[in-house]
């Protein structure tokens, strides 16, 4: 009882200190945050260097013809030089990874890469 | 060595604005360049600050390149280790349209194509038009860089990353639970222009990739944004360029009727630069992912049908 009083008031207390600037805390967004998180642990660990990569686009395969789940998540990053500043210049094709993440099992596996 | 693709063009007789040599203009409708290995990225300091590409280790490696763009046609393009012709230099037809030219650096440390608008380079001299002096536009030469990276090829080894050798001691088997087996080579290569797809992990060839990145060059770059009414029109803005005089009667020589013309011409070349990187950019954004229609996507994925194709028919005469 005494641990989850103090869980609750942990949770209030961080809750209360995103207004002063951390909107990591916002609770709509954590499964997003874990679900790159496990992305870009996967990459790094396949030897890629994820400084170079940035995140385009993760998407909650919880619905349509690419049903998964609501746990799973397919999280797209694409290598920074390939992407332009402005639009006066060309977008790179290719350079992305695609990642196949379940936070129902904490796992995530590199499931091809663009060209 | 820091590329830039107009020194190219500096050095060369393509010089932007500057007439074109003979010899290096080949016929309407038809170009031929070589190019050299170069692995710099081509939109320099353009990119994400501190996010630029790294250096590829490895040994260099020169492509020869032959890019052929006939008439409206689709172009082809031919690898090859020897050098490609040089143009035949022929006369220009009064106000005839050029097709574009040039040829992307070709190298290897990543699979990607970024083609260099605002460096291509447009040839033209100043002709006379009756009572007027015009431009005559020569030659466009287009720049960018394709990257492919060879894709691990054992073909006796039962191991992956690997490219299928379906064949008694490749790298198939029916073996339940191997990555090896004909079914995940098969399963893995057919999802390749499926949304999440792309090449591998574990069975891709290089001959994809690289289909996947000159459909980029030829069709999305120069066959849609370059020429294209969805994008830079190029034919049309050619013959707007051809179209364009200034009085003889103000402008006593050609070089005096150059310096005229010119600030017509780039803004004639300014719009075409932007409509090509709109379009470009449209397309890349839009359409190339798996699965999503692109050009890229669908040349990789009829190179990997033929790989499918010869793993069925390895597992059939198996009796698998």
């Amino acid at each position: 009882m005494c641990r989850l009083l103090t869980t609750v008031t942990l949770t209030a207390m961080l809750s209360c200190t995103h207004p002063k600037g951390d909107p990591m805390l916002f609770s709509a967004a954590k499964e997003l945050n874990r679900a790159i998180d496990l992305a870009e642990r996967t990459v790094a660990g396949s030897g890629e260097d994820v400084s170079a990569l940035r995140v385009t686009s993760a998407v909650n395969m919880l619905a349509g013809n690419e049903y998964r789940g609501p746990s799973f998540w397919r999280v797209t990053l694409k290598r920074r030089d390939l992407i332009p500043k402005d639009a006066s210049s060309e977008l790179g094709a290719g350079g992305e990874i695609f990642v196949d993440v379940d936070l129902a099992t904490n796992l995530a596996k590199i499931a091809g890469r663009g060209e | 060595m820091t590329f830039d693709p107009r020194d190219r063009l500096r050095d060369g007789a393509r010089t932007p604005g500057v007439g074109a040599d003979a010899h290096h203009v080949a016929t309407p409708g038809k170009r031929t360049l070589t190019e050299q290995l170069a692995r710099e990225s081509l939109h320099g300091t353009n990119t994400e600050a501190g996010q630029l590409e790294r250096p590829v280790a490895g040994p260099s490696v020169v492509y020869r390149v032959q890019t052929t763009i006939a008439g409206q046609g689709t172009p082809d393009t031919q690898h090859s280790q020897g050098h490609a012709p040089a143009g035949d230099g022929a006369d220009l037809a009064a106000n005839s349209t050029v097709a574009p030219g040039g040829a992307p650096v070709v190298g290897t440390g990543a699979n990607d194509c970024v083609p260099s608008t605002a460096s291509a380079g447009l040839v033209w001299s100043v002709v006379e038009a009756g009572a007027n002096w015009r431009p005559e536009v020569t030659a466009l030469q287009l720049v960018g860089r394709i990257r492919i990276n060879p894709w691990p090829s054992n073909p006796t080894s039962m191991t992956v990353p690997n490219t299928p050798n379906p064949v008694v001691g490749g790298n198939i088997n029916n073996t339940a639970g191997s990555p090896n087996r004909w079914q995940a080579a098969i399963d893995d290569m057919a999802n390749y222009d499926t949304p999440g797809g792309g090449a591998g992990p574990n069975w891709h060839s290089t001959a994809a990739s690289t289909a996947h990145e000159w459909a980029h060059w030829n069709g999305d770059y120069i066959g849609d944004a370059v020429s294209s009414a969805a994008g830079g029109n190029w034919s049309a803005v050619n013959a707007r360029i051809d179209a364009l005089t200034v009085p003889k009667t103000a402008h006593a020589d050609p070089a005096a009727a150059r310096r005229a013309l010119e600030p017509l011409v780039d803004a004639e070349m300014t719009r075409w630069r932007a409509a090509t990187i709109a379009r470009w950019n449209a397309l890349i954004a839009g359409t190339d992912k798996p699965g999503s229609g692109g050009r890229g996507y669908a040349a990789g994925a009829a190179v990997l049908a033929t790989h499918i194709t010869a793993i069925r028919a390895f597992k059939t005469a198996q009796g698998w």
